[in-house]
């Protein structure tokens, strides 16, 4: 595929073959504009002669060159910088990708293109006097520029200076340097993002905003993950090898990605083959300490392993990789076999084949999970001999991707996805017999259990260019979802059906973009919220200062677990709720964005913003009315969030920082039951920092990244009647991670350096203890300073 | 090109899930079949014994159990028969797929009087692959009452696939006998107090309770007497549940059905529900009413809630008995074999409700699992003592002196052990062990082995062991 320009003027044709057939001239001229001029004295000399030959008109003295530009998907690149050269004609593209230069000078021309988050591009064309000559040209993305770019939300890839939408992005390179074998890692040290660990599940669940997982939706590239419950285990079970970057959105966005969009979405982004490799190989090795613990190779520490190979010919492109995850657990204060944190082995496998033609893509991508976790019991001396009792939970995640774009005309671009999920975690308990060695199955009722969920998701979304100011954008969504189980009645199955519809609509001269939303939902189960509606807009108050304002809804439906769990032994009488609606949120926030562009070399910008969500219907747990010995879900609760963030970017040539302060309000939910002696509002600040310093000369890039979390306030009913609230406490803690990469040769990167400096392993809670399901008094948050030595290798051949 | 890229990845995935599917899944333990016990006792009034083999686990496949009889002093044939047969001391005990037990039965031959020093020695021969013979492979059946020099015992809890913190079975164990009955929880709903004075206990192991209504009118009851069934709550964690269940120590004077008195207008009508504790499904309510019956039982009037006839059944005391039962059954009350006579029980393990504290102030009735009562009422007293006074192995009869026994009910009841809900931290305490002293004054030590699944164990089938530290005289 000819990458940046193809011209079809019949005389530009043949120019263009010509100047091909130069050695060096494409290539020099694609990157130095500058020495063109020498070029061009030379090279026009010969459309002279051509037209004394071909008998061009002869009196016009100028010529137009009319061009559109897309990028590498096909999509138009709108609003690209196009500058013509000799005379400095500049223009930008419309929202088409095309546009038209008029008055040029004829002769050879050299055009150049700019756009944000993408490589800029260029080429030469022949003007010719009185004549309209043809330019195209393919922007790919650019590795540097990419967290410019975003996607969420978003009908096609847009810069993130013009999302409608409030993006945070986290950069490939900034993932790349961190060194991290989880997207829980990289994810830490975000503003707004706290990790929760369950120990005896082994799973971790992430906090957004104060709400936890089961408000937040993780996306993969746009289409949803499926989780069992209402932790968000999914994010540890996607392999951060094959994540370019991460985009989230905080607050709702349920108009466009349905239930649990409440707190926010977090979209991983894929990496892409890239359009001017033929073949890539890259694989990784890491291994790393779990605080003082370390096996080379196997055993006690980190040992990560990937390997992902990239092929593509002509409209082809097929792509396979495996990653092994090996953590060895961590001893921490248990003794003898048992772990405190549980040993996992876990092996990510992906997939992926596509057809990319005019505009037209079609894509499948696999990913495989195939997780084990260990629980070792403590060894016990049971009648003479050592057994010891262990779990396993073995989990198996299949998730295929289909997912196609086209574009039947000019103003229409349509995008389908589909997902289809197979997901299943069981519990294998084991009795080993230590003295002989033997392991045999546990044969106690209910210890083999094995829950299984299926989804299959689908969702179409038409853009349609009404008018310059008006794009329609909407779209159809199709959600079913099958479980089963021990402690699931039946084998549940949910249809979940949506309409929405989110067009923007442009004003004054394209200053103030609004996008109203609405979606209608019908659901097989419980009672959807009827419509569920948003409004966002962006104003452009002038050229570097940008404000965001949004008004949204969101909505979770009632969880599986939610509608038809069933548990009855001699502690727990808890079932499921069928007659459940779903939670929901009004949501209100916005975002200044100014960029401070005087400055020459360097970059300097602040993002200020405020949010108010409040959350209602909320499910808990709770006894049931009608029969008061039994528990179940209702609707009942009510939290509200509420803070403010300030973000400043610096960047000035290899050296990138940012800044972030966040003052982050919970709402108290026992502030009603005697309203005069409590606040509503508990606050907690956070901070975080980044930096990226690259030396270029000796190929060595720096990163550090630090985040400090303030004490997290909470309370504790200590008696209902009379009320007692006993104010608790969650201390404060600061997370800082330093790594070092450099390259060695063109093939390998080396990378190095240090987690959790401060050596934090658990956070002391001030909550009462005592009881079966209550903690110790500490939250687990890691298991310490760790060290982290890895190498990635980089093959790629070009066409 | 095509072709040759997706052979690649394919054969990439392959080689990555076949190194994924090493987890080779454990095989299931070997499922053994022993006695119950080593030795086993027919008393003289018995005409026959049945004795039980039990497997770990239901068979896959029907099997085949071969057991070796070896009388001294008897002879098959003359003094005895086996159900089934026995051909040259030797007995072939078919049992069908999805066994959990087989039984043979020995049956003394009619006018036959045995002097009580004849024995029979059962042996487990074989058993059909895969199923292997236990530990306890050999039975000591002796011609008269044995006291029990100690053995291991595996406490039935488990009726069926139930969680073990909700076992279906109350087990009563008899040391001195090698013996242990389970009785189905649900199978019981009132028990006929067998002493002098005239009193009706719920069942407290299905966290069972009534209301007094003031009617003498089994028909005047009708289901709005039922409203609201808060009344009838117990598991709510609510402190006012403490008035809807008999004491939970057992203590007769404080039963929720008033004595029944000689004067019938003064019994009242209850409304009985008769219980969900333990993971039991909700059954049908019941209204009823206890007379006496001459000094010597009771007459149980008794309907469904909706019901307009009214049954009656005829309960006698016997005296052999610390109660007896009487269960519901559709729509008709039996009496039921809920516990063996009080004097053929020390212990008694298994779900039952006893309270806890809600607040420094407030006690809640609670459902305790594992739980172990003594028969107090039949004379059982015991003492807990820790390991850091004696250990069990040295425990003997020289200790005795030192150890103050006690008759309340939950001397042993849940001390035992630790159940948690943090996975891997139930155990039971070894630290401590108990010193039982039987109705008939035999002194049994006795410890607990495990429990639970985190030891290796299944819940619902505690395994003990005790050991015979003084005869009773």
């Amino acid at each position: 595929m000819p990458l940046p320009i193809t011209s079809l003027n019949y005389n530009n044709l043949i120019w263009v073959c010509f100047l091909r057939h130069i050695p060096g001239l494409y290539r020099q001229a694609k990157y130095s504009p500058p020495k063109l001029s020498r070029l061009k004295r030379c090279l026009l000399f010969i459309p002279g002669v051509l037209f004394l030959v071909t008998g061009g008109p002869a009196g016009a003295q100028t010529g137009s060159i009319r061009g559109s530009v897309s990028l590498s998907d096909g999509s138009p690149a709108a609003f690209a910088a196009v500058v013509c050269n000799p005379g400095n004609a500049t223009t930008l593209t419309d929202n088409q990708g095309e546009f038209v230069l008029t008055g040029l000078n004829t002769g050879l021309h050299y055009l150049s293109y700019q756009m944000l988050g993408h490589r800029s591009g260029g080429d030469s064309v022949l003007v010719v006097a009185g004549e309209t000559s043809i330019a195209k040209a393919i922007l790919s993305i650019s590795a540097r520029d990419l967290s410019e770019v975003v996607v969420t939300g978003q009908s096609e890839p847009t810069a993130l200076k013009k999302s409608v939408y409030q993006v945070r992005t986290i950069s490939s390179e900034r993932i790349r340097l961190r060194g991290a074998t989880n997207l829980q890692t990289v994810l830490n040290t975000e503003l707004g993002i706290r990790l929760s660990n369950d120990m005896t599940l082994g799973t971790s669940d992430i906090q957004l905003l104060g709400m936890n997982g089961q408000s937040v939706k993780i996306l993969l590239d746009g289409v949803p993950l499926l989780d069992r419950g209402e932790i968000r285990e999914s994010l540890g079970q996607v392999d951060i090898n094959t994540i370019d970057r991460i985009e989230i959105v905080e607050g709702p966005m349920s108009v466009i990605y349905g239930t649990d969009a409440l707190a926010g979405v977090i979209n991983l982004i894929t990496k892409k083959n890239r359009e001017d490799q033929h073949v890539s190989l890259t694989a990784r090795l890491q291994e790393e300490t779990v605080q003082r613990e370390y096996h080379p190779l196997s055993g006690n520490g980190i040992h990560n392993q990937s390997i992902n190979l990239a092929l593509r010919k002509s409209a082809w492109e097929a792509s396979g990789g495996a990653t092994r995850n090996n953590f060895g657990g961590w001893q921490g204060d248990s003794a003898g076999r048992a772990k405190t944190w549980m040993p996992k082995e876990q092996w990510l496998f992906n997939a992926s084949a596509g057809f990319r033609k005019n505009g037209f893509n079609l894509s499948h991508r696999f990913n495989g999970t195939d997780e084990s976790l260990n629980k070792l019991g403590a060894t016990r001396q049971i009648d003479n001999e050592l057994v010891a009792a262990d779990k396993k939970y073995l989990t198996y995640r299949w998730f295929h991707q289909l997912r196609s774009d086209f574009r039947p005309g000019n103003r229409l671009f349509i995008n389908v996805s589909g997902a289809y999920t197979d997901y299943s975690r069981r519990t294998q308990s084991t009795v080993t017999n230590l003295t002989t060695g033997r392991t045999t199955l546990s044969v106690e009722p209910g210890s083999q259990d094995k829950s299984i969920f299926k989804s299959v998701f689908g969702r179409a979304i038409v853009n349609y260019k009404l008018s310059a100011s008006v794009h329609m954008t909407g779209g159809l969504e199709y959600n079913f979802n099958k479980a089963a189980g021990e402690r699931i009645q039946a084998t549940p199955e949910i249809h979940d059906y949506a309409v929405f519809l989110a067009p923007e609509i442009r004003l004054v001269n394209d200053k103030i973009n609004l996008i109203p939303g609405v979606r209608l939902i019908h659901n097989s189960i419980y009672n959807a919220p009827p419509a569920v509606p948003s409004l966002n807009a962006k104003w452009k108050l002038s050229g570097n200062l940008d404000l965001r304002i949004a008004y949204a809804k969101g909505f979770r439906a009632p969880t599986l677990r939610e509608l038809f769990f069933w548990f009855y032994d001699a502690s727990h009488s808890i079932k499921g709720n069928p007659n459940l609606k779903a939670e929901s949120s009004n949501s209100v926030n916005g975002f200044l964005t100014y960029r401070v562009t005087s400055l020459k070399t360097a970059g300097l910008n602040f993002v200020l913003g405020a949010f108010y969500n409040h959350f209602k219907d909320r499910i808990a747990e709770a006894q049931d009315p009608s029969l008061p010995t039994d528990w179940s879900y209702f609707n009942l609760a009510k939290f509200k969030t509420t803070g403010a963030n300030l973000n400043a970017a610096f960047n000035h040539k290899s050296l990138q920082t940012s800044l972030g302060f966040q003052w982050l309000g919970a709402y108290n939910q026992y502030a009603e039951l005697s309203p005069e002696s409590r606040q509503s509002f508990e606050w907690t600040p956070e901070i975080n920092f980044n930096l990226t310093y690259t030396i270029t000369p000796i190929k060595t890039g720096i990163h550090i990244a630090y985040k400090y979390t303030g004490a997290k306030p909470g309370h504790f009913l200590v008696s209902s009647d009379p009320v007692v609230v006993q104010k608790t406490s969650v201390s404060s803690y600061q997370i800082a991670d330093l790594s070092l990469n450099k390259a060695l040769g063109k093939l390998l990167v080396l990378n190095a350096g240090v987690r959790n400096l401060f050596n934090i392993t658990q956070l002391a809670d001030s909550t009462p203890t005592g009881g079966a399901h209550t903690g110790n008094g500490s939250v687990p948050m890691s298991y310490g300073r760790s060290y982290f030595c890895g190498l990635t290798f980089n093959w790629a051949r070009g066409k | 090109m095509k072709n040759k890229i997706t052979g690649a990845l394919l054969t990439l995935i392959f080689l990555f899930a076949a190194n994924a599917c090493k987890d080779d899944e454990p095989p299931l333990p070997d499922n053994l079949i022993q006695f119950e016990a080593s030795q086993q006792g027919v008393p003289e009034t018995e005409q026959e014994v049945t004795v039980k083999v039990k497997l770990s686990r239901a068979t896959e496949a029907a099997t085949t159990v071969v057991v070796d009889l070896k009388p001294t002093g008897i002879t098959y044939g003359k003094e005895f028969t086996t159900v089934p047969e026995a051909a040259n001391n030797s007995v072939s005990l078919p049992l069908p797929a999805g066994s959990t037990e087989g039984s043979l039965k020995i049956v003394k031959a009619q006018g036959v009087l045995l002097g009580g020093t004849e024995t029979l020695e059962l042996t487990l021969k074989s058993a059909t692959a895969p199923v292997l013979a236990g530990k306890m492979n050999q039975l000591s059946l002796k011609f008269a009452q044995i006291i029990s020099t100690g053995s291991q015992m595996t406490i039935n809890g488990l009726a069926g696939s139930e969680p073990g913190s909700s076992a279906a079975n109350s087990v009563y164990v008899d040391f001195s006998n090698n013996s242990q009955t389970a009785v189905l929880r649900s199978s019981w709903d009132l028990g006929f107090y067998c002493g002098s004075e005239f009193r009706v206990i719920l069942n407290n192991t299905t966290s069972a309770s009534a209301k007094m209504l003031n009617k003498t009118d089994l028909k005047a009851v009708t289901a709005a007497d039922t409203i609201p069934a808060a009344d009838w709550t117990v598991g709510a964690y609510n402190p006012k549940e403490m008035g809807l269940v008999d004491n939970v120590t057992g203590d007769l004077t404080k039963t929720i059905i008033a004595e029944i008195a000689a004067d019938d207008a003064t019994n009242k009508v209850y409304i009985i529900n008769r219980g969900i504790g333990g993971g039991l499904k909700p059954r049908p309510w019941l209204k009823i009413r206890v007379l006496r019956n001459g000094a010597t039982g009771y007459k149980l009037q008794y309907a469904r809630i909706e019901d307009t006839t009214v049954r009656e059944i005829d309960v006698t005391k016997d005296a052999s008995f610390n109660f007896v039962y009487a269960g519901f059954d559709g729509t008709v009350v039996k009496k039921v074999n809920a516990e063996p006579q009080k004097s053929q029980w020390d212990i008694k393990w298994g779900y039952q409700l006893i309270q806890t504290a809600l607040s420094p102030t407030e006690m809640i009735p609670y459902g305790s699992s594992d739980f172990v009562a003594i028969n107090n009422r039949g004379g059982v007293q015991a003492a807990e003592v820790l390991t850091s006074t004696v250990s069990y192995d040295a425990f003997g009869e020289s200790h005795l002196a030192a150890v103050q026994f006690k008759s309340n009910f939950d001397v042993i009841g849940t001390a035992w052990r630790t159940a948690s809900a943090t996975s891997g931290a139930s155990a039971v305490k070894s630290d401590r062990f108990y010193v039982i002293k039987d109705p008939s004054g035999n002194v049994y030590k006795l410890k607990f082995i495990r429990f639970h699944g985190d030891e290796g164990g299944t819940r619902g089938k505690p395994e003990t062991e005790y050991k015979l530290v003084k005869k009773g005289v």
